[in-house]
């Protein structure tokens, strides 16, 4: 149990050497991909370098930004919105 | 005597001593004075006679369609008035459900009813043998007799020991039932003109013209819906089953409904076979509508007693269904589902009545958070609730099921009719339970200021009483054939009957 | 045969520890109870036969036990997965859950097995009558109406289920589970697989599950996300490989699970909804229907299963240390809970699809089997589920109930965990590393035999860079995606808001028209009755009675004029009686 809390701490004291490692393995991944061939295309752009780390953020940042959207516009309710 | 008819070598007239015995005990009654002792007599004199209706189960010839254990004795031949009894496959079941429900109903009223006791007794007994003596009889002035001769003691009964609008209730009873029975002594008149005998196997034997059946089918729809009772003609039962004690109630769902869909059988279906082959897609209208009427007034019931007699009207709503669909198999699973009713209906009722012993009040809101008090009650409520709705394992699902396949075989929106009737009466049975074993702990409900409630689970009686009946959930629920095997052969011919008849 | 039947069945040893917990009193015992029986039919496993025979029951052909390649997957897994969680409820002293549990599981291994359609209804109303009581053990207002909306839905899709099977039963006479071609399905086939979708939480069927799976107990919810759906995923796997409208429908299910999953508070409901997106999965290799879709639906169950147990599990030991399960209302656990953390953390990355879990060994055969069959619209779909996956549980659930500062200053109350909660996750993260580092293990189960090799290099790159770049994503969009306390409205809109209309009309207008109907007789019957009754009365007394008392007092009147006549004198007599005499005499000679 200490050794986990002691090893979160330690690494939240040391925000940045964290953003730095995260930033580290991402270009890892980037030339791990560039690399190899890509594979047979399923989807449209499929055979592009880097397609995939692109379709990641991409869809990360509209899918959370649509579903965000969505559910403010149209979808939100109070708590207690079926006692009444 | 007609081949239709058997005479069986049981030793003694069964259907007679049936009959005779709870009379004989009411009459024995009169006689005694102090209450413990009456209601003693009264437990000896109906366990008497369930143990002597045991032969006819036994004994009961399944392979063959007519009447057996038939006796025959000339009283008045001028007036066409004699005495024969017999049952065949659908009486027999009926007979057996009224002797078994009659002891729970007097085991049910020991505390119950401390007032008169000896005059309810007398009322009980009866009772039961008039309500025995309709389904034994076979000659139509004695069924007559005994039809009209069952509403004065049930009369008596919720007038004298019923709840606060008892009299209301009684009254409207009586009008109801007795409005219909002149219709329905009209027809047995016309009957007896037309074919000139009063004896119910001769007149089964004798085809009768389109016009006469037409109007003994209306006649005797209107008698029997109203007993059963159909949409619209229902509304008695609510003000009757509340009003009533409960042995009054057990009785009045467990059996008296059950001779409106006997009469529709046998005088409907067996008299007037064309006219019931026209008519039968009215009559199936109406079923549907008590099906899905009856669970939709009984989810807005705050009244336990409410909610199960409507729940009866939509239990009657699927027996109806079953008997003009006019197929073999919705027959027999109609006789089936009224056997299931009885059984959990009267079960439901005693817990009813139980619960009221201790509450004095028949309300959901006064009636929750039990399942900590009460653990044995609240399972064995649960089993009865799960009956009622049909759900699989027991009685109920078998008969609800059989229905339902019958409805889609003639045509498959009948079906879809008839299902949410389940769907709905799940919901009011299950809405109950919820209420009944939880308590509602959330911020907008304020219970009542009440001190802390210290009630008694149930006794070694009452668990005796329902563990009877849960017997008979399960075993009917997991082997059916123990109904189903005596009413095959009668209900076949009577379809054979009925899709035979020519216009 | 029935001998057989009952050593052989697993389903057997669960009903028998059901009914042990009802008589045992002793704890101790109890829980030697819940361990053994899952042990005693993961033995049963080994020594099954491949049926038990037919038995006839009202005139039906029953088989109650027929195994193959498919349904032995899922008594696997089923098995293990009561295992864990029978460990992970060891410490519940309320024998009525355990009870529960029992019988829920008893049911969902007795669907698996049957071979006609009868066993299989009774099986499966087994499951939704004690999965309910798994909800209505909890003892708050909302798991109350939770579970009766949850009972009711499912009694819906039961009935439909035996409408579908009536009608089969009536078209074809035949009941056995076997599989249904496309083209020559028709009604009874599709009420039978809006059944099987019900209870698979397919949308617009799909409510029911984000409703209740958060009301329910602690233990009873690691129950219930395991056993209802996959049972439901066999069931579809059993008779309807192949149905392209199932492969297009999955896929919308993966994504639409997501979406809900990324905007919720409640940590349970978003499980809950990444149950649906899951299952989507598994739907669509099933819709897809070729060797590889079917073994991919297979294996992602099989995986599923263990890690969402293991997410369930985490978050439940959140719920019982802290008693809260809601977003907003938690953060900064890993001081207390840092056990918690590692397990939800392995089975967030489980989810994902990481490499080295099992996760990724199996999700990826769905993906393939969709790339295979040249499906783009189901792979995109597919594909960015994935995303919002690793977005909604993988990071954003840890972090707001982990790392994130809470809202409110004052820490936490925490209580200790049993150290059996431990034990069970830590044995389901065990397997969930195990599948995933020796997949061969779980391929060997599958029914189909399909070639497929996870652990290719352009494959683990391409996970790798989805995933990382999501977790760019996330990074950049931290505050954006800050829970707030709000309910989001779903399809289940519907059916609540009808309802309560439905209650409302119940109760006022419907009771108000029946008494109506019922008064009718006293307001018209009666009362025109009654009117005649008194007009008859009034001819009575007016007309006939006066009538008859006026000819009385007529005839009283003659009387006493006749008495008059007594006036003693004789000579009056005589000449009355010589008239009378004269006035017979002529009468007589007259006539």
């Amino acid at each position: 149990m200490n050794i986990f809390v002691r090893l979160i701490e330690r690494a939240q004291q040391r925000g940045s050497l964290l953003k730095k490692l995260f930033g580290v393995c991402l270009g890892g991944i980037v030339c791990v991909g560039l690399t190899l061939p890509p594979e047979a295309g399923h989807l449209p752009g499929d055979h592009l370098p880097l397609f995939w780390s692109c379709f990641g953020l991409l869809g990360c940042l509209g899918l959370a930004g649509v579903c965000k959207w969505i559910a403010g516009m149209f979808l939100e309710r109070d708590t207690d919105y079926y006692d009444h | 005597m007609t081949p239709s008819l058997l005479l069986q070598g049981i030793g003694y007239p069964v259907l007679s001593v049936l009959v005779c015995l709870p009379l004989a005990g009411a009459g024995l009654a009169l006689f005694v004075r102090s209450a413990p002792a009456v209601r003693w007599l009264a437990v000896a004199v109906t366990l008497l006679t369930l143990g002597a209706s045991l032969p006819l189960y036994s004994s009961f010839d399944r392979t063959l369609p007519g009447f057996q254990f038939v006796e025959h004795r000339a009283w008045l031949p001028a007036a066409q008035f004699d005495y024969i009894v017999g049952v065949d496959g659908i009486s027999v079941v009926l007979v057996l459900l009224t002797t078994l429900l009659m002891p729970l109903c007097v085991l049910c009223s020991w505390r119950e009813v401390q007032e008169r006791v000896q005059e309810f007794v007398v009322v009980l007994l009866l009772l039961e043998a008039a309500l025995i003596g309709v389904f034994v009889s076979l000659n139509i002035v004695l069924f007559y007799l005994f039809w009209e001769g069952m509403l004065i003691p049930l009369y008596l009964l919720i007038a004298l020991w019923g709840g606060p609008a008892r009299n209301y209730a009684s009254v409207k009873f009586f009008l109801y039932t007795f409005a219909g029975s002149i219709f329905l002594l009209f027809a047995l008149l016309m009957l007896y003109v037309a074919a000139g005998s009063c004896s119910m196997p001769e007149l089964l034997q004798q085809p009768l013209s389109y016009e006469l059946q037409m109007l003994v089918f209306i006649c005797c729809t209107v008698a029997f819906a109203v007993k059963t009772p159909l949409y619209p003609l229902h509304t008695w039962l609510p003000a009757a089953h509340v009003e009533a004690p409960t042995a009054g109630s057990v009785i009045l769902a467990g059996i008296l409904l059950k001779m409106g869909g006997y009469g529709f059988l046998r005088f409907c279906l067996g008299f007037a076979p064309a006219a019931t082959r026209e008519a039968a897609p009215v009559m199936m209208v109406c079923a549907l509508a008590a099906i899905l009427i009856g669970g939709l007034l009984a989810l807005g019931q705050q009244d336990l007693k409410r909610l199960v007699a409507y729940s009866s009207v939509a239990h009657m709503g699927f027996v109806v269904l079953g008997i003009f669909l006019l197929s073999s198999r919705g027959m027999q699973a109609s006789v089936l589902q009224m056997i299931n009713h009885g059984i959990s209906t009267g079960a439901l009722f005693i817990c009813i009545g139980m619960l009221y012993e201790r509450t004095h009040s028949r309300l959901l809101a006064d009636n929750s958070a039990l399942g900590a008090l009460m653990p044995r009650f609240v399972t064995l409520l649960t089993l009865c609730a799960f009956s009622s709705f049909g759900f699989p394992g027991t009685n109920g699902f078998i008969g609800e099921f059989l229905i339902i396949v019958a409805a889609f075989e003639k045509k498959w929106i009948l079906g879809a009719g008839a299902v949410p009737g389940v769907l709905i009466a799940a919901a009011y049975m299950l809405r109950a339970l919820q209420k009944i074993i939880w308590a509602d702990r959330s911020p907008h409900h304020h219970p009542r200021e009440t001190p802390p409630r210290m009630f008694s689970d149930i006794g070694l009686r009452e668990v005796g009483i329902l563990l009877v009946l849960v017997f008979f959930i399960i075993l009917i629920g997991l082997q059916p054939s123990v109904v189903l095997d005596l009413t095959r052969a009668s209900v076949e011919s009577l379809a054979n009957r009925v899709a035979g008849a020519g216009r | 045969m029935t001998t057989e039947l009952l050593v052989s069945h697993p389903s057997i040893p669960f009903v028998v520890g059901a009914l042990l917990m009802w008589f045992v009193r002793t704890v101790r015992l109890r829980q030697a109870v819940l361990v053994a029986v899952p042990l005693v039919a993961l033995m049963q496993l080994s020594h099954l036969p491949d049926t038990a025979g037919t038995f006839t029951y009202l005139g039906l052909a029953l088989q109650p036990l027929r195994v193959d390649s498919l349904s032995f997957l899922f008594l696997h897994v089923f098995c293990i997965m009561a295992l864990i969680g029978f460990v992970y409820s060891l410490h519940v002293l309320n024998p009525g859950t355990h009870g529960a549990a029992l019988l829920y599981v008893a049911g969902s291994l007795g669907v698996t097995l049957s071979g006609d359609y009868v066993t299989l209804f009774v099986f499966w109303e087994l499951m939704a009558v004690a999965s309910t009581f798994l909800i209505w053990l909890q003892p708050t207002r909302t798991a109350r109406d939770a579970g009766l909306r949850y009972f009711l839905v499912h009694s819906a899709g039961g009935l439909a289920l035996l409408c579908g099977i009536i009608l089969r039963y009536l078209e074809t006479g035949d009941l056995a589970v076997v599989q249904v071609v496309p083209a020559t399905a028709g009604l009874a086939d599709y009420l039978i697989m809006a059944g099987f979708m019900l209870n698979a939480a397919v949308p617009p069927l799909h409510a029911w599950l984000a409703d209740a799976y958060p009301e329910a107990t602690i233990t009873g919810a690691v129950f219930l996300c395991a056993f209802t759906t996959k049972t439901a995923v066999y069931a579809l796997c059993r008779v309807f490989p192949g149905f392209d409208v199932l492969a297009v429908w999955g896929a919308c299910m993966a994504l639409y699970g997501v979406c809900y999953a990324i905007v919720e508070n409640n940590s349970r409901r978003i499980l809950s909804y990444h149950i649906i997106s899951q299952v989507g999965y598994m739907v669509c290799g099933i819709g897809i229907g070729t060797d590889l879709g079917v073994s991919g639906a297979c294996a992602h169950a099989y995986a599923h299963i263990i890690y969402k147990a293991l997410l369930f599990m985490g978050v439940g030991c959140v719920l019982e240390m802290t008693g809260r399960q809601k977003l907003t209302e938690l953060g900064g656990l890993y001081r207390s809970m840092p056990w918690a953390l590692v397990f939800t953390v392995i089975g967030g990355i489980s989810i994902s699809g990481f490499p080295l879990t099992s996760g990724f060994v199996s999700k990826s055969m769905v993906t393939a089997a969709a790339a295979e069959a040249h499906c783009s619209g189901i792979l995109l779909l597919l594909m960015l589920a994935s995303v919002g996956t690793f977005l909604s549980v993988g990071i954003k659930l840890p972090y707001c109930i982990w790392f994130r500062e809470p809202v409110e200053k004052a820490p936490l109350q925490t209580r200790q965990a049993p150290w059996n909660m431990y034990l069970a996750m830590a044995i389901a993260g065990f397997f969930c590393f195990f599948i995933g580092c020796s997949p061969d293990w779980l391929y060997r189960l599958l029914p189909r035999h399909a070639a497929y090799h996870p652990y290719t290099a352009s494959h683990v790159s391409e996970t790798l860079q989805l995933l990382g770049f999501t977790g760019l994503g996330f990074y950049l969009l931290a505050r954006k995606l800050a829970p707030h306390d709000t309910l989001q409205l779903d399809l289940d809109w519907v059916y609540r808001r009808a309802a309560a209309v439905l209650q409302h009309w119940c109760r006022a207008r419907a009771q108000q028209y029946d008494e109506k109907l019922g008064e009718l007789y006293a307001t018209r019957g009666l009362h025109h009755f009654m009117g005649v009754a008194r007009r008859c009365a009034t001819y009575d007394i007016e007309r006939i009675d006066r009538f008859v008392d006026g000819i009385a007092q007529q005839v009283a009147g003659c009387g006493e004029r006749i008495r008059n006549f007594h006036n003693g004198k004789i000579q009056h007599y005589i000449g009355a009686a010589m008239m009378l005499l004269f006035l017979v005499l002529g009468i007589i000679v007259y006539f």
